[in-house]
C-alpha cells in the first residue's frame, strides 16, 4: 500500500506500507524516510521521499537527451528540404534554358 | 506564358535562390552554439537546487521552450495570421507558416520535458489537470494546423483557412498562462512571469542561468524561423515557376 505523507516544512513523501502489518509504522520523519525502518517495530517499512532523490539526475538526462533529439531531428528535416528545394531548383533551370 | 518570358522568370529564381541561400546559415549556427554554451552553463556552472536535485535543472530547458514556443511563436504566428486577412500578402502566410512549425518543435520540447521533471518531483508523469491538459491541446492545434496546411492544394484557401486556425490556437494562450491562477492544478503557478520578475524567486545564479538559456532559445527559434521562412519562399517561387509552365 502507498500513502502520501505532507510536512510542515511541504517536504511530500511517500510512505511504502506492507498493509499486513497496519498504519503503526507510517514515518514522518522525512529526515530518517530515505531508510527503511530497522529499528521500528514494524521492519517492514519503507519510505522513499520524492525529493532529493540521487537518480534525479537519470531524469535530467533522458530530459535533455529527448529535448536534442527533436531539435536535431528537425535540424535535419530542414536541411533535406534545403536539399531537395535546391534540386527542384537545378532542374527548372536546366529545363530553362533547354 | 512564353519560352523567353519562362526563361527570364527562371533565371529570376536562380537570382532569388542564390540570394537566399548563399552558403552556410550563420545566424543559425551563431544560435546552436549560443544553445550549447548556455546548456553547459546549466549543467557545469549552476548550482543543484537543495530541494530537487538535479532534476530541477530541467527547468532551464523546459521553461524557455514555453515561453518562446507560447509567447514567442504561437501569439506571433496568431496576430500575423489576422493581418494576413486583412493585407492578404502572401509573405505573411509564410511567416505565420513558419511561426507554427518551429512554434510546434518547442512545444513539443516543453510537453517532453515536463514529464522527466514531473516524475521526480511530483511522483508522477502526467496528470489531466488544466495545465497540462490545455498546453497538450494547443500542441495538437498546431499539429492540425500543419496537417490542414498539408491537405489544401489552393494556395489562397489554404492561407485564409490556415489563418483562422492560427487565431484561434493563438486565443488558447492567454488561457494557457491563467489556468494556473484559475484551477486547482499540480503545475505549480508561474515563477518567472510574474510582475516581481525571476529575481524574486530564483537564485541570482539560477536567474542569470536562466537568462541566458532564454537568450539562447530565443535566438534559436528566431534562426530556425528565419530558415524555414527563407526556405517557404524559395519552395514558393519555383511553384509559381511550374504553375506559369
Amino acid at each position: 500500500m502507498r500513502l502520501l505523507s505532507l510536512d510542515a516544512a511541504g517536504t511530500l513523501t511517500i510512505i511504502e506500507q506492507d498493509s499486513s502489518r497496519g498504519r503503526s509504522g507510517l514515518v514522518k520523519d522525512s529526515a530518517n524516510a530515505a531508510r527503511p525502518r530497522a529499528d521500528s517495530a514494524n521492519a517492514a517499512v519503507t519510505a522513499q521521499p520524492i525529493m532529493r532523490t540521487p537518480e534525479n539526475g537519470g531524469y535530467l538526462k533522458i530530459a535533455y537527451g529527448a529535448a536534442a533529439v527533436i531539435y536535431i531531428s528537425y535540424l535535419l528535416l530542414l536541411r533535406r528540404r534545403w536539399t531537395a528545394v535546391r534540386a527542384r531548383q537545378e532542374k527548372n533551370t536546366l529545363r530553362s534554358r533547354r | 506564358m512564353t519560352s523567353a518570358s519562362s526563361s527570364q522568370a527562371a533565371d529570376a529564381t536562380d537570382n532569388t535562390a542564390s540570394e537566399i541561400a548563399p552558403g552556410p546559415d550563420w545566424f543559425l549556427i551563431a544560435a546552436l552554439v549560443a544553445v550549447a554554451a548556455a546548456v553547459t552553463r546549466v549543467l557545469l556552472f549552476t548550482p543543484i537546487e537543495l530541494r530537487q536535485g538535479l532534476a530541477q535543472k530541467i527547468f532551464y530547458i523546459h521553461v524557455p521552450a514555453a515561453i518562446v514556443g507560447m509567447y514567442f511563436s504561437v501569439i506571433p504566428m496568431a496576430i500575423v495570421s489576422g493581418i494576413y486577412l486583412w493585407l492578404k500578402d502572401e509573405r505573411l502566410d509564410r511567416i505565420a507558416e513558419s511561426l507554427a512549425e518551429v512554434g510546434l518543435i518547442f512545444m513539443s520540447v516543453v510537453l517532453i520535458t515536463g514529464p522527466f521533471w514531473g516524475k521526480p518531483i511530483w511522483g508522477t508523469f502526467w496528470q489531466w489537470d488544466a495545465r497540462l491538459t490545455s498546453t497538450l491541446f494547443l500542441w495538437f492545434v498546431l499539429v492540425g494546423y500543419l496537417v490542414l496546411r498539408g491537405a489544401i492544394e489552393q494556395a489562397e484557401a489554404r492561407a485564409r483557412l490556415s489563418a483562422i486556425v492560427g487565431i484561434l490556437g493563438g486565443l488558447l494562450v492567454p488561457f494557457i498562462h491563467l489556468t494556473v491562477y484559475m484551477f486547482t492544478t499540480l503545475h505549480p503557478m508561474p515563477i518567472v512571469l510574474t510582475p516581481e520578475g525571476p529575481k524574486q524567486n530564483l537564485s541570482p545564479e539560477m536567474t542569470s542561468t536562466f537568462l541566458s538559456s532564454l537568450a539562447a532559445f530565443m535566438l534559436l527559434m528566431l534562426a530556425l524561423t528565419r530558415n524555414r521562412f527563407r526556405w517557404a519562399t524559395l519552395r514558393d517561387a519555383q511553384q509559381h515557376i511550374e504553375d506559369d509552365r
